[in-house]
């Protein structure tokens, strides 16, 4: 009984933890601002507002406003780049998923399994590109970037937020492919099977949890990634997230409720894949430990 | 161990990561590493070669000393503390109990979240004089006036690493999430009827077990310690005084806002250097079983 | 399902990214109209937009493609995109940056091509007019030029039974008053050494006591006890370490917020900041004006933003021509564009014509007192912006903000910061 106590107990401190200062996010969405940043909070002494959801999607400046004075627009236009921003990052991102699934699992896989020499010292170069700071290789890569005529296209975000995640995905997925028993794989190499088929049809089914949940950490990265973003960008077209939100926190015009609004929408496609992947990691769990 | 008798290497697995990593590595790395040793003064044409007259500027500049030092201090004292409650926090997923989905979603999300966006969000809570943490605590008279969270050096310190934390925990948390559910349950059962109680499995058993995610883990997180800009400088702008300011952001802001590139490419091998010498420390205190040898 | 294919289904899941992904936009067209590529600061880019359209309907045979990059990381990510030679042709440029840019070959001076552009010398206020100038040749056209002021809440100083500061010694006063009455700090600080306007900030307070922090060959004198620099700087240690007065906030944006709690009266700001505070939904809206920067002078510092022609763009005429006709449509004309945004945003204006628009007048009647405004305009002073100004700043800020906490004395400081400014002077100096 005291487990099941301390269970919760310990459940509901990190529910409050993680999710404390994103409810207060949804909170700075929807009380107005003119209550919203008194001292002492009295959050609830006015009705709750939609007007700057209604504002990111629709332009219509909210009625508190339209009110006398004021530079009347003073409104922050950037808000209005939430959805598309947000699209464009998460778009950015589940690429940056798959190619780390892919191609990270197969590196992985060699490391993992196959005997061959100077494995270490590529493993270490692997390795090794994730340990300059990345504001000291800025110039490099913007001068790549631009060789390849890639500057400003969501290609080259891709390109790059791989390989600032690939590193790690790999170091990961090595250590997870040598956890599963070696004595199935080896059964069936004794029945004849080629590396490639027992990578298809033992290893990936196997350790279908951990790559997804790799693949997650690669979307996560991506989506919240700001320097590469900017520097490589600059148009509507390869606009991400972080940028945009950047902008809305700095601009003077800025309003404590819509930038609150704003952060609440970001955290829409992340929830979603939170759920989605998290039932399919589940599931395979369940099923990967039985097979072992 | 399962190994194909070749000695020749795989290069259809390993492809398409080597490419990207060659050209995106090795030409930066060098082009910074070959930069570091002249001096690049963005106003004027020349480039004279320094040899390490950069690096000697760099770690005797007015900022370093201090800079290092937080950054050290941060990357040291939030490294450990998140993987710690990140496994104290896969464990609870892990157990069956009532809200488990829900807990298990939202624990994800300080993950998706900028640097700048998180640490509005935590000046938000812990500011000084219009802060909700202040409010809260006021109106629960646990204290009698507000406190200054990020108006005081260490209290700055403090502050930011408790936000640090707060975005590392979901990766943390599902890495060592999947490393724990590996684990074999006949091991633990067997042992259950050995008569070790939790301590004990949790000791002898899990620990050992999951070693090596670990280890990669705390690499992580140091790493991320150590290149940690956007969130404490969206909180305290370098903090009261100096009190949080970070190596990071020297590294970018000797190039593009003191216009001296070759001090900045020093700096960033530096941090390099520093980032290699930690992670080699933190592999030869736990020896594992990352190191790949054959 | 079975095992393998979804793995197949996460491949197709990113190869439709790749495919939207691919495919670079710009490029020149073959013949016939020209394209500008305009780089601008993310700041109501609807606007910008609406204007660049208005622009494109007039000239037909221009092109404009945007770019814009968030104000915080403006300067650093032009300077990597200018290094990189990526095709800009006109761009946003601050006074800060202008010598640095200009001596690095990166913008053309428009004198040099256009000497038209002179015409507009005597219609521009004349801190903008130094500021968009170097070496003599006037460089740009102004987007948006504006004053750092002394910024209070009037309503609730007066609540108290005081007037608007004129000293320095003043402020001090009432602000012991209005924390004798339970105002913990009235004087709300932007505090934040990595941001350039930390300096500028308290530079304009330097001159309204009439001093100066360098001299007339550029010789560093802010490092003289007895001169006001070291005196306000001075002011600031001791308003914050003995007298408790001081509050920080890291941006103004948080200024704003701060003041809108009531909990503070006195700021020096940008003075669009003013417009912020006073916008309608916040709490203590209305209650803010501007005063003449407290001291002996009543100067303050002035600024101006304005566009830039590339060096790029200059080398070719057609691409310059444009550029020009742009410049000179958003920066000059019968300064349409600079109207809009003064009416619409409260932004500044360097056009002295705007000064007496009835229109101008009305729109900032809202939030701030006209006449004063006008009146410290009058006494503005631009800042001194040598080649290494911007370089020279990034040292000092670090060592302003250790004194104000005391954490460093402000002989030190001063002294510090005047041996690297001479250094810079010898080593880059003509």
């Amino acid at each position: 009984m005291g487990k099941k106590i301390a269970i919760y107990f310990f459940a509901i401190l990190v529910f409050l933890f993680s999710a404390g200062p994103l409810l207060l996010t949804f909170i700075g969405g929807i009380v107005p601002e003119k209550v919203l940043l008194s001292v002492p909070p009295r959050w609830f002494s006015m009705k709750p507002t939609l007007s700057y959801y209604e504002y990111i999607f629709t332009g219509k400046v909210p009625e508190a406003y339209e009110d006398r004075g004021a530079a009347r627009a003073m409104v922050s236009e950037e808000a209005r780049f939430i959805p598309r921003a947000m699209l464009t990052s998460a778009t950015i991102a589940l690429a940056v998923m798959g190619v780390n699934i892919v191609f990270g699992s197969m590196a992985a896989y060699a490391f993992a399994r196959i005997r061959f020499r100077a494995k270490a010292p590529t493993f270490m170069g692997i390795i090794m590109c994730r340990l300059v700071p990345a504001s000291a290789l800025v110039v490099p890569f913007y001068l790549i970037v631009q060789s390849l005529g890639l500057l400003n296209t969501k290609i080259a975000l891709i390109l790059v937020h791989s390989l600032l995640t690939l590193p790690f995905t790999v170091l990961i997925l090595t250590m997870f492919f040598r956890k599963i028993p070696i004595e199935i794989e080896e059964s069936a190499i004794v029945d004849g099977a080629k590396p490639l088929q027992v990578f298809r049809k033992i290893t990936l089914p196997l350790s279908a949890a951990s790559m997804v949940a790799t693949g997650l950490f690669a979307f996560m990265l991506s989506y919240s990634e700001f320097m590469y973003s900017l520097v490589l960008g600059g148009s509507q077209r390869t606009r991400t997230l972080p940028i945009v939100m950047t902008s809305l926190i700095y601009n003077p015009d800025m309003i404590w409720g819509m930038i609150m609004s704003g952060v609440f929408l970001t955290l829409i496609p992340s929830l979603i894949l939170a759920i989605i992947v998290w039932k399919f990691v589940v599931e395979n769990i369940v099923l990967g430990a039985m097979k072992y | 161990m399962a190994t194909r008798d070749m000695s020749r290497y795989p290069i259809e697995w390993l492809f398409p990561v080597l490419i990207m990593v060659i050209v995106f590595t090795v030409y930066p790395f060098g082009y910074a590493l070959w930069n570091s040793f002249f001096q690049i003064l963005l106003i004027l044409p020349v480039k004279p070669f320094v040899g390490f007259q950069n690096y000697v500027d760099v770690v005797s500049s007015i900022y370093f000393r201090e800079a290092l030092f937080n950054t050290l201090v941060f990357t040291i004292i939030t490294a450990p503390i998140i993987v710690i409650i990140a496994l104290g926090v896969a464990r609870l997923l892990l157990t069956k109990f009532v809200g488990r989905s829900i807990v298990r979603a939202v624990v994800l999300l300080p993950w998706a979240m900028p640097g700048a966006v998180s640490g509005i969000i935590w000046v938000w809570i812990f500011h000084s004089r219009w802060g909700v943490l202040n409010a809260l605590l006021l109106k629960l008279g646990i204290i009698s006036s507000y406190i200054p969270w990020l108006d005081h050096p260490i209290l700055a310190k403090f502050s930011v690493m408790v936000a640090h934390i707060w975005t590392q925990i979901p990766f943390a948390s599902v890495l060592l999430m999947a490393a724990l559910s590996i684990i074999n349950k006949e091991i633990y059962e067997a042992a259950e009827v050995d008569g070790a109680g939790p301590a004990r499995r949790l000791f002898s058993i899990t620990l050992p077990q999951i070693k090596g995610m670990m280890i990669i883990a705390l690499i992580y997180e140091s790493i991320m310690g150590l290149t940690s800009y956007d969130l404490t400088y969206s909180m305290t702008g370098g903090g009261p005084g100096g009190a949080t300011t970070l190596v990071s952001y020297y590294v970018w802001a000797e190039s593009f806002k003191m216009l001296q590139f070759g001090r900045g490419a020093a700096l960033g091998v530096i941090v390099a250097l520093l980032t290699l010498a930690l992670i080699l420390l933190i592999m030869r205190a736990v020896p594992g079983e990352i190191t790949v040898k054959e | 399902m079975t095992k393998p294919r979804w793995y197949l289904l996460f491949a197709l899941l990113f190869l439709p990214a790749l495919a939207f992904g691919g495919g670079q936009g710009g490029g020149a067209a073959p013949g016939g109209p020209v394209t500008l590529e305009f780089v601008v600061w993310s700041y109501n880019i609807a606007t910008v937009q609406d204007n660049i359209a208005q622009f494109e309907k007039a000239h037909p045979d221009i092109n404009v493609n945007l770019t814009d990059y968030p104000w915080t990381q403006y300067h650093d990510t032009m300077v990597l995109r200018l290094k990189g030679k990526t095709q800009t042709d006109v761009m946003y440029n601050g006074e800060d940056w202008l010598p640095e840019f200009a001596a690095a070959g990166w913008v053309a001076s428009l004198e040099d091509y256009f000497p038209d552009v002179k015409k507009y010398k005597d219609k521009t206020a004349s801190y903008a007019l130094a500021d968009m100038t170097y070496n003599g040749k006037l460089y740009g056209l102004s987007y948006y030029a504006d004053l750092i002021t002394f910024q209070y809440n009037k309503k609730i100083l007066n609540a108290n039974g005081m007037a608007a500061p004129k000293t320095w010694d003043e402020v001090l006063s009432e602000s012991l008053k209005l924390k004798a009455g339970g105002m913990k700090n009235p004087f709300c600080y932007e505090y934040e050494a990595s941001l350039p306007n930390f300096y500028s900030a308290f530079a304009s307070q330097v001159y309204g006591r009439g001093g100066s922090l360098f001299d007339d060959d550029l010789t560093a004198v802010l490092n003289d006890p007895n001169g006001e620099a070291f005196k306000h700087l001075q002011w600031l240690q001791d308003a914050r370490v003995k007298h408790d007065i001081l509050a920080f906030e890291s941006h103004e944006t948080k200024v704003n917020v701060a003041m809108n709690t009531g909990q503070h009266v006195f700021t020096v700001m940008y003075n669009y900041m003013l417009a912020a505070m006073n916008k309608p939904p916040q709490a203590h809206a209305g209650e803010f004006d501007m005063t003449t920067m407290p001291g002996k002078a009543g100067a303050c510092l002035g600024f101006a933003k304005f566009y830039c022609m590339t060096q790029q763009a200059a080398e070719k005429e057609a691409q310059r021509n444009a550029a020009w006709t742009f410049i000179e449509a958003f920066g000059g004309g019968d300064y349409k564009v600079a109207k809009r945004w003064a009416v619409e945003d409260g932004l500044g204006f360097a056009a002295l014509p705007l000064f007496d628009d009835p229109d101008v007048q009305a729109a900032f009647a809202t939030w701030i007192d006209v006449d004063k405004f006008k009146a410290q305009a009058k006494l503005a002073r631009n800042d001194v912006n040598p080649e290494w100004k911007g370089m020279w700043s990034e040292f000092f800020r670090p060592l302003m903000a250790k004194a104000f906490v005391g954490g460093a004395t402000v002989k030190e400081v001063m002294d510090q910061g005047a041996a690297k400014w001479n250094e810079y002077k010898k080593l880059l100096g003509k």
